[in-house]
């Protein structure tokens, strides 16, 4: 009897947790082409380089202030569309200075292909293993914590080889919160999906431009 | 213009840090210790990243 009880129970945890999956990934891939969307806009319209640090402070107050609000109603999927839509928005002029560049486009492409390859790959990893990274937690917030000061003090100083240190740290750090943050939705620690989606969306945008940047200084040789 | 840019970028990574601290802190605290495994696991997928990277910085 007991036995039976605690399988009852398991098999209703994999189902949750399956449904948390599936509804994460769901809305991630519709939030990603909804930024897209408007990244193209923002593109067409030739917005200026300020519109990326409006959206993306815009962004912040949304991801910070209003979605741990309304993260557990309907309301939440609005501002998670909002959140993303935003970073879209801000993202434009920096693909629009990418693509001017003598081979701008291959530049995008690759970099678009390698961050779902990147994605793919380690969600694909975390998923299949069901290994427990969540002792990453406390190394990736401080190792994120390094590279924001590194990045303000870069502002001043504008040295390109920190500038490049910086990227390729973000896209360590952001690989490691990718098998972090799927472990975190396999192993209960992260049991709202669209508190997963927006992380989920915000470490895919980290490692895109990240890689964006790393690839751009690369074909300037 | 390019100024405010650039003093803008700055309160923004300034207000991120200001967030970001305390969370960071009460992660670093509450999160388990991984095991000598653990680590070298994830070392060994930061190398396999790592790799992927260099490759594509040589197909641009």
């Amino acid at each position: 009897m007991q036995g039976n009880t605690i399988t009852a129970r398991n098999s209703s945890a994999i189902l949750a947790t399956n449904k948390l999956i599936r509804n994460t990934y769901i809305l991630l891939s519709m939030t990603l082409l909804f930024s897209a969307l408007t990244a193209t806009l923002a593109i067409t319209l030739r917005l200026p380089p300020i519109t990326n640090l409006i959206a993306t402070g815009g962004a912040l107050v949304l991801m910070w202030f209003v979605l741990p609000r309304t993260a557990n109603s309907s309301a939440g999927i609005g501002v998670v569309f909002a959140t993303t839509g935003l970073l879209g928005l801000g993202l434009g002029p920096l693909l629009s200075m990418y693509l001017s560049m003598p081979n701008g486009p291959q530049i995008v492409a690759t970099a678009l292909g390698g961050t779902g390859a990147i994605f793919l790959g380690l969600s694909g990893y975390a998923l299949t293993t069901k290994k427990d990274f969540s002792y990453l937690g406390g190394f990736l917030f401080t190792g994120f914590i390094v590279v924001l000061l590194a990045s303000l003090l870069n502002i001043f100083l504008g040295i390109p080889a920190l500038s490049l240190t910086v990227s390729a740290a973000v896209i360590m750090i952001m690989s490691g919160f990718l098998l972090y943050q799927t472990s975190a939705m396999v192993h209960g620690g992260e049991t709202n999906y669209i508190m997963a989606t927006i992380g989920l969306y915000v470490t895919i945008l980290n490692l895109f431009t990240s890689l964006l940047h790393i690839l751009g200084f690369a074909s300037n040789d | 213009m390019e100024l405010a840019l650039k003093i803008g970028t700055a309160a923004l990574l300034v207000a991120m840090l200001i967030f970001l601290i305390p969370q960071a802190k009460n992660i670093y605290s509450n999160t388990r210790k991984g095991t000598t495994s653990e680590w070298l696991n994830f070392a060994l997928i930061t190398c396999g990243v790592f790799f992927f990277i260099l490759i594509l910085t040589k197909l641009v």
